[in-house]
C-alpha cells in the first residue's frame, strides 16, 4: 500500500518536473518528505510549512501564479498529510505546526472566497480538512471566518456534489477546533435552523402551514433568542438566490447540511455535548410526512412547474432524511431509548407508503438497527409492520420468471421514476399533458405487484432474520408458521436454479451473480434462523432446509459451501439434542450424595477452569479417575450408565429420523457416497457400488488411488526383497488376483477388458524384473517407483490406476 | 499483574456507620472502607465499572425522603447525594449504565438517566412495596417483584414514550402465581430466548420466559428461599434459604411444554451457615454467599467446601458486588477526564411536561478514545484523484499542462527547424564558397580534380547533379 503510493507519488513529481521549472524548490521538499527516514522527515515538515504559508502570501499578491499553482501547493500539502500524522505525535513539533498551520488558514479561506475554479475549492477543503483534524487549535482564531466562508459555499449550492460534501465535512469538523459544548450546539442549531428554512421555502404549498414552525420552536425556547444565521449571512438572500435564479429546489444544500448534521452526529467529540434530539426527529418527520400531494385548499396557488420540481427532488430528500435518521440511531444508541416510541411510530408510518426500492432498504438496514439495540422490547413493536413489508415484498414473485426479466433491475437502479409516478397520485389533476406522457412511459415497465427489486428482497431477509434472532419468541405464534413458510418457499426458490457460482450464471444472463449469491446467501441464513429461534414446536420444514444446506455445502470453495457447513452444525444440535450429562447430572448426583457427598465436588463443572467449559468431558473424566481406583460395584453401575448413554443417542437419531420423515432422496444419495467411499477404501470390486460412482465423485476418488497403490507396491516390493525365498509365490498371487480384480471390472467397463489385461500382463512383468533385480539393494525401491511410474504412464485408461489399486489390497489383506 | 483480580464490595443495612467496604478476595484483606451507608437488599450495583451506587434506608424518623449515593470507584471521598421524594429500596441499572431504576417501598417505581439526571418516569408500579428490580439481558424490559409476590414486566419503550405519559404505563405482564415476598430476580437468555427466574419466601424458584410470559419450571424446597444466583457458565442455580443452606439445581431448559415441577431432593446442598443466607453472587473465583451470621464464604467450586471465610462482625451483608480491583487505582493525571462518562445528579422531581418540547439529550461520543487512529483512515485521497484524473487528462490543470507540453513541443520543433535551416544556410554558403573559389582559380588546384568532386559530392548529397557537372 505504502509502496504503491510512494510510486504514484514519484510518477506525480517526475511528470511535475517537465512541467515548469517554478517548483523545484517543492520538489525538493517534496523528495526530502518521502516517508524514507522517519525522524527526519517530521521534522523536516516545519520548513515546509513556512515555505507554503510564504507562497500563498505571495501567491495572493502575484497574478501571474495562476490557480495551477495552488493546486501544486495543495497537492503536496495533501501528501505530507502521512507527515502530519506522525508528526501530531510529538508535542513539540506540534507546537510549531499549530503555529504554522496558523498561518496557512488565511490564505486558505481566501482561496475560498475568491471566484476561482471549483477544483482549487476543493483543493482548499482538503487543506482546511487536514488541518482541522491534525491541527485543531490553529483555527481558533479563524473560527468565525472559516464558517462564513464554508457556510456561503453551501448555501449557494452551485458546485459538484463532491465538493459541497467536502465543504460540509469541514464545517462538521469546525466545532472540533474550540472543543466545547458550546460551539457544536449552537452549529448545529444553526445548521437545523437553516434546514427547517430552505425547507419553509420549498414545502410551501404542499405542506400543512403549523409544521414549519415546529422544528423552530423545538429548537429556539420560547424565551430565547434566535442564533445568528450560519455563516453571518442571513440566510434568506442567499436562498432566494439560489432558488429563484435557478428555478429549481435547494435540495443539494439541503442534503449538504444533513450530511453534515449526520457527520456532527457520528464522528467523534472531546467531550460529551447535548444534542437537540426533539427537533432533528421532528425533522426528519416533516421530511418524510411531504409526499407531494397537494391538499385541496392549496390547488390554486400552485403551477405545475413548482408542484413537478417538488416531486422530483422528494425522493433525494427523503433518502436523506433518512440518513439523518440512521446517523441519529447511531449517535445515540441506547440514549435513543425515551425517544424511541417516536421512532417506531416514524417508521412504521413511513414504511406503509414507501415504495421506492432505496429508501425500502434504508427502511429496512433502520429496522435492523433499532432491533438489534433495543432487543426484545423494540421486537415486540416493529414485528408486524416488518413481517407485513416482508411478506409482500417476498411474495411479489409468484413466479420465479420474474426474477430472470432484466426489467426489474432498472427501478433498483434508476430510482426516480417510480416515487414521481406514486407521489403524483393527486399530482396528476394539475399536471400537463406533456408530463402525463412521461409517467406514463415510467410506469409502463413497472408493474407494482410483481418487481420487488431483488435488493430489496435481500434487504427484507436479512430484517427478518434479525428479528427472528432478537424477538423470536415474541408473542410470535401468529406470525411464526407463516415466516416459516415463507422463508422456505424463498429458500427453495433462490436454490432451485443452481448455485450461484460464475460456471453456471446462465440463469440470469442479464444479472451480476454476485447479487444472486447474496440473495441466496440471505434467504439460506434467514431460514436458518427460522430454524434456530426459540419455537413451541420442532420446525416443520427441517427436513427440506437440511436438503438445502447440505447440497449447498457441496458447492467447495464458495461462501454458500462455508456458511452451509456453519448452519449444518449450528443444527446439529437441533436435530440430535445431545444427551449430554447436564441431563443426568441429578441423578448422577444421587447415586453419590448417600454415599459420601464429599466425592460429589468431583463431578461438578467449575468456573474458572481454562478451556473445560464443556460439562461432560471434565466430568466423565474426573468419575473416571476417581471412581476406577474405588473399585466397587459403583463403577459397574456407572459404566452400564455410559452405556446406555452411548445407546440412546443412537436410538434417538433413528427415532427422529423416522419421525420427521427425511425424504428419501438425500438419504439415498448419502448413503451411496459414503458406500463409494468405503468401497473404494477396501475394495474396489463390488460392481453395484461402482455403478454409482460418476461425474465428480471419481475424480475425487482417483487420484488418491494412484498415490496409494504407488505406496502400497513399494511396501509390496521391500518385502519380497527381505524374503527372497518367496519371491516365486508372489506373482502367482498377484496374477490370481489380477484375475479376480479383471472380473470384477468386467462389470464395470467390458471394453476395456484386452486393454487392462494387457496392462496387468506388463505389470506383472514389471514385478518378476523387479524381483529379479531386488536381491539385496535398497535403493532398488527407486527403480519399482519408476517401474510403477512407467506403467501408470503406459495405462491410457483412467480407469487403470484404480485397478491396480485392487491387488495390493486384496494382497495385504 | 494484579489489576484484574477481583474485589468484593459489601455493605449492610443494619446503620449507617457501617459503611461500605471493600475486600480483596484472594488475600482476605480489606481494600477501602466507605463510611455511612446503609443500602436495603438489592440497592448497591456498580455502574459502568467506575461508580457505586447506593440507595440508603430510611433512618426512622429523620426525614421523608430518602437518599442514592454515588461513588466514583476511584475517588471514593466525594460522593454525589441525590435526595429522592421517598426512600428508595431496590435499584438497577442497564448494562450500558445509561439508566437508573428504583423501587420504593409503596409502591412506586423511579427511572432515571444518568447523564443529565433526569428523572424520566415515576410510576405507581405496584400496590405493595417493591423488592427487587432487574432489567432484561437486552435492557429492553424492566422486571419488578414486590412484596405480595406479584411479578411485573414492564417494557422500557412504552415506559418512557414521551407522548404518552399518562399515569399508568401499559404492562406487558403481570405474573402472579408465587404467595409470598420475592427475595430475588435474575435474567438469563438461553439460546435466543431470555428467561428470568424468581425466588420467593413461599420456598419456590419459578422459571418464566420473559418475552411470553409462560412459567417453564417451578422448583420447590421446604424453607423460604431468600437469595439466588445463576453459575455464569453453567445452567446451575444456586439457591439459599433462610435456615442457611444453599440448594444446587440444574436449569434444565429442554424444549418441554409443561411446566416441570422439581423438588428440593433433587438437588444438593451446600451446608456452611447458621443464619439465613442474605445474598449471592459469583467471581471469577467462585461463589460467594453472605448470611446474617455476621459471615460470608467464598466456596471453591471445585471441592465445593468453603475456601475462605469472612468475618464482617459490623453487621449482616446485604449487598454484595464483585467488582475489578483495577477500577479502584485513582486515575493518573495524563487520563484527562474530558471524555469520562458522567454523572449527575439525580432529580428528586420530574420535569414539567411542557419544557419536554424543547428537550434535548446528552450525546455519548465515546468513540473519541480512538480519535487519532479513526480520523487517520477519513483522509481525502486528493492525490489519487488527481492521478486518476491525470489518467484519463480531465482536470483543466491537467489540460492546461497538457496544453503548454505540447506549446512547448512546439515551440522545440520549430527552433529545432530554425537550427536546422541555418545549419543548410550555412552549408550552402560554404558551398558557394568553395565553387567560386573554384571557379575562380581552377589551375591551382589540378592535382586532383576529380578526388575533389568526389570530396564534394559526399559532403554535400543533396547538391544537384547538375550543378557538380558544372562545377567540373
Amino acid at each position: 500500500m505504502l509502496g504503491k503510493r510512494e510510486d504514484k507519488e514519484e510518477a506525480t513529481f517526475l511528470s511535475s518536473t517537465s512541467y515548469d521549472g517554478k517548483f523545484h524548490s517543492f520538489q525538493l521538499h517534496s523528495w526530502v518528505l518521502r516517508p524514507s527516514a522517519f525522524w527526519v522527515e517530521s521534522l523536516k515538515v516545519v520548513p515546509l510549512v513556512i515555505c507554503l504559508s510564504f507562497l500563498l502570501h505571495s501567491a495572493g499578491a502575484c497574478n501571474h501564479f495562476c490557480f495551477s499553482c495552488f493546486y501544486f501547493v495543495i497537492e503536496i500539502v495533501s501528501n505530507s498529510k502521512f507527515n502530519t500524522q506522525r508528526l501530531a505525535r510529538f508535542p513539540n513539533v506540534k507546537k510549531d505546526g499549530t503555529l504554522l498551520a496558523g498561518k496557512l488558514i488565511q490564505p486558505v479561506l481566501k482561496l475560498l472566497n475568491d471566484d476561482s475554479v471549483e477544483a482549487v475549492w476543493e483543493g482548499a477543503a482538503s487543506l482546511l480538512y487536514t488541518i482541522i483534524t491534525f491541527f485543531p487549535a490553529a483555527i481558533h482564531h479563524y473560527y468565525d471566518r472559516a464558517e462564513a466562508a464554508i457556510a456561503s459555499k453551501i448555501l449557494s449550492g452551485k458546485y459538484s456534489t463532491r465538493t459541497l460534501k467536502k465543504l460540509g465535512y469541514c464545517l462538521a469538523l469546525l466545532p472540533k477546533s474550540k472543543g466545547d459544548e458550546d460551539s457544536w450546539s449552537l452549529m448545529m442549531q444553526k445548521i437545523l435552523l437553516s434546514i427547517n428554512d430552505l425547507l419553509n421555502d420549498a414545502f410551501q404549498g404542499v405542506e400543512e402551514e403549523a409544521k414549519s414552525d415546529e422544528v423552530r420552536r423545538l429548537l429556539v425556547p420560547p424565551g430565547k433568542d434566535l442564533p445568528s444565521p450560519l455563516g453571518h449571512t442571513p440566510l434568506e438572500s442567499a436562498s432566494h438566490e439560489a432558488t429563484r435564479s435557478s428555478e429549481r429546489l435547494p435540495a443539494s444544500t439541503v442534503s449538504t447540511l444533513i450530511f453534515c448534521c449526520c457527520k456532527m452526529l457520528t464522528s467523534s467529540y472531546p467531550i460529551q455535548v447535548t444534542a437537540p434530539i426533539r427537533a432533528m426527529l421532528a425533522l426528519v418527520e416533516r421530511l418524510l410526512m411531504v409526499d407531494g400531494s397537494l391538499p385541496h385548499t392549496m390547488l390554486p396557488f400552485m403551477t405545475a412547474m413548482q408542484h413537478e420540481l417538488i416531486c422530483s427532488e422528494l425522493p433525494v430528500l427523503h433518502a436523506h432524511a433518512l440518513e439523518l435518521l440512521i446517523a441519529i440511531i447511531k449517535g445515540m444508541r441506547r440514549q435513543l431509548l425515551p425517544h424511541a416510541a417516536y421512532v417506531v411510530r416514524l417508521v412504521t408510518r413511513y414504511f406503509r407508503r414507501c415504495a421506492l426500492p432505496e429508501l425500502r432498504i434504508k427502511l429496512y438496514s433502520i429496522t435492523r438497527m433499532l432491533l438489534i439495540s433495543m432487543g426484545v422490547g423494540m421486537a415486540i413493536y416493529l414485528a408486524p409492520d416488518v413481517i407485513d413489508n416482508a411478506i409482500n415484498d417476498l411474495n411479489s414473485f409468484g413466479d420465479e420468471d420474474v426474477e430472470t426479466s432484466p426489467t426489474n433491475i432498472g427501478p433498483s437502479t434508476g430510482a426516480l421514476p417510480q416515487p414521481s409516478n406514486r407521489k403524483r397520485k393527486h399530482g396528476t389533476k394539475t399536471g400537463s399533458p406533456e408530463e402525463k406522457q412521461t409517467i406514463s412511459s415510467e410506469v409502463e415497465p413497472l408493474n407494482p405487484h410483481q418487481t420487488t427489486p431483488i435488493t430489496v428482497k435481500i434487504a427484507a431477509l436479512d430484517t427478518l432474520e434479525v428479528l427472528l434472532t432478537v424477538g423470536g419468541a415474541s408473542k410470535s405464534e401468529s406470525w411464526r408458521s407463516r415466516i416459516d413458510s415463507l422463508l422456505i418457499k424463498t429458500a427453495t426458490n433462490s436454490c432451485k436454479r443452481g448455485w450461484g457460482n460464475e460456471e453456471n450464471n446462465n440463469f440470469l444472463p442479464h444479472e451480476s451473480t454476485s447479487i444472486w449469491v447474496d440473495f441466496q446467501l440471505s434467504s439460506l441464513r434467514a431460514l436458518l434462523a427460522s430454524f434456530l429461534a426459540p419455537a413451541r414446536i420442532r420446525p416443520p420444514f427441517l427436513s427440506q432446509g437440511l436438503e438445502l444446506f447440505r447440497k449447498g455445502k457441496q458447492e467447495a470453495g464458495t461462501k454458500l459451501a462455508g456458511f452451509c457447513a456453519s448452519a449444518l452444525l449450528a443444527l446439529e444440535v437441533l436435530i440430535h439434542p445431545r444427551a449430554l450429562p447436564l441431563d443426568d447430572f441429578p441423578s448422577s448426583y444421587q447415586t453419590f450424595t448417600d454415599g459420601a457427598s464429599h466425592r460429589f465436588p468431583e463431578n461438578m463443572p467449575f468456573y474458572g477452569q481454562k478451556g473445560d467449559t464443556m460439562f461432560s468431558k471434565s466430568m466423565q473424566g474426573a468419575e473416571q479417575s476417581a471412581l476406577k481406583s474405588d473399585d466397587d460395584d459403583l463403577y459397574d453401575r456407572w459404566l452400564q450408565n455410559e452405556n446406555e448413554n452411548e445407546n440412546i443417542p443412537i436410538e434417538n437419531m433413528n427415532d427422529k429420523r423416522s419421525r420427521f420423515n427425511f425424504v428419501e432422496k438425500p438419504c439415498a444419495n448419502d448413503s451411496s457416497f459414503t458406500n463409494i467411499l468405503e468401497v473404494s477404501e477396501q475394495e474396489l470390486a463390488a460392481p453395484d457400488a461402482d455403478v454409482h460412482m460418476r461425474g465428480k465423485d471419481e475424480i475425487m476418488v482417483q487420484p488418491w488411488h494412484s498415490q496409494e497403490s504407488i505406496q502400497q507396491t513399494q511396501e509390496i516390493v521391500s518385502a519380497k526383497g527381505v524374503t527372497s525365498p518367496v519371491v516365486a509365490r508372489n506373482p502367482e498371487g498377484t496374477e490370481i488376483e489380477f484375475k479376480a480384480a479383471v472380473s470384477a471390472s468386467d462389470g464395470l467397463n467390458q471394453t476395456d477388458h484386452d486393454i487392462v489385461s494387457d496392462v496387468l500382463a506388463d505389470k506383472v512383468d514389471g514385478f518378476d524384473n523387479v524381483c529379479g533385480n531386488t536381491s539385496s539393494t535398497i535403493s532398488n525401491v527407486e527403480k519399482v517407483n519408476a517401474s510403477v511410474a512407467h506403467l501408470d504412464s503406459d495405462s491410457s485408461m483412467d480407469s487403470f490406476p484404480a485397478i491396480v489399486d485392487a491387488d495390493p489390497d486384496t494382497d495385504s489383506d | 499483574m494484579g489489576k484484574n483480580k477481583d474485589a468484593l464490595v459489601v455493605c449492610s443495612d443494619r446503620s449507617t456507620g457501617v459503611g461500605i467496604t471493600v475486600w480483596e478476595l484472594e488475600t482476605g484483606a480489606q481494600l477501602l472502607h466507605i463510611p455511612t451507608c446503609a443500602a436495603a437488599p438489592h440497592g448497591l450495583l456498580c455502574l459502568r465499572n467506575q461508580f457505586l451506587v447506593a440507595s440508603q434506608c430510611n433512618r426512622h424518623g429523620s426525614f421523608g425522603g430518602g437518599a442514592i449515593f454515588i461513588w466514583p470507584l476511584n475517588k471514593p471521598r466525594s460522593p454525589l447525594r441525590s435526595y429522592t421524594m421517598e426512600a428508595i429500596g431496590p435499584l438497577s441499572c442497564t448494562k450500558d449504565g445509561i439508566y437508573i431504576a428504583g423501587g420504593a417501598p409503596s409502591g412506586n417505581a423511579y427511572l432515571w438517566e444518568v447523564a443529565n439526571g433526569r428523572l424520566l418516569r415515576t410510576w405507581r408500579a405496584h400496590h405493595k412495596s417493591l423488592k427487587c428490580m432487574v432489567f432484561s439481558d437486552d435492557d429492553s424490559l424492566l422486571i419488578c417483584g414486590s412484596n405480595d409476590g406479584i411479578i411485573f414486566v414492564w417494557s422500557m419503550i412504552s415506559l418512557l414514550d414521551v407522548e404518552d405519559s399518562g399515569s399508568s404505563p401499559p404492562l406487558l405482564h403481570c405474573l402472579s402465581e408465587h404467595r409470598s415476598s420475592i427475595t430475588g430476580l435474575v435474567t438469563i437468555s438461553v439460546g435466543a430466548r431470555s428467561i428470568f427466574v424468581s425466588s420467593s419466601l413461599d420456598g419456590t424458584c419459578k422459571v418464566w420466559d420473559l418475552v411470553s410470559g409462560r412459567l417453564l419450571q417451578t422448583q420447590v424446597y421446604s424453607t423460604s428461599i431468600t437469595a439466588i444466583t445463576l453459575h455464569p457458565v453453567e445452567q446451575l442455580l444456586f439457591s439459599g434459604s433462610v435456615d442457611g443452606k444453599i440448594f444446587v439445581n440444574v436449569l434444565d431448559l429442554g424444549p418441554v411444554e409443561d411446566p416441570l415441577v422439581t423438588t428440593e431432593d433433587q438437588a444438593f446442598v451446600l451446608k456452611g451457615h447458621n443464619g439465613s443466607i442474605t445474598a449471592l453472587t459469583f467471581s471469577g473465583f467462585g461463589l460467594i454467599s453472605a448470611s446474617e451470621d455476621f459471615t460470608f464464604c467464598l466456596w471453591d467450586t471445585i471441592k465445593w467446601v468453603v475456601a475462605r471465610r469472612f468475618n464482617h462482625r459490623k453487621g449482616a451483608v446485604t449487598n454484595m458486588v464483585v467488582i475489578k480491583q483495577s477500577t479502584l487505582l485513582p486515575m493518573s493525571n495524563h487520563q484527562k477526564a474530558t471524555n469520562q462518562f458522567c454523572v449527575s445528579l439525580l432529580q428528586k422531581y420530574p420535569e414539567p411536561a411542557n419544557s419536554g418540547e424543547g428537550m434535548s439529550t446528552f450525546l455519548s461520543l465515546s468513540a473519541c478514545r480512538n480519535q487519532q487512529t479513526s480520523t487517520n483512515f477519513q483522509g481525502n485521497n486528493l492525490l489519487d484523484h488527481l492521478i486518476f484524473d491525470s489518467e484519463r487528462e480531465q482536470t483543466p490543470v491537467m489540460m492546461q499542462m497538457k496544453l503548454e507540453r505540447s506549446m512547448d513541443d512546439r515551440m522545440w520543433v520549430t527552433s529545432m527547424t530554425k537550427h536546422v535551416m541555418e545549419m543548410n544556410k550555412h552549408l550552402q554558403s560554404r558551398l558557394l564558397d568553395m565553387m567560386q573559389c573554384r571557379l575562380l582559380c581552377p589551375y591551382e588546384t589540378d592535382s586532383s580534380p576529380k578526388k575533389k568532386r568526389q570530396k564534394l559530392r559526399t559532403e554535400s548529397p543533396g547538391l544537384p547533379e547538375g550543378q557538380s557537372h558544372s562545377a567540373g
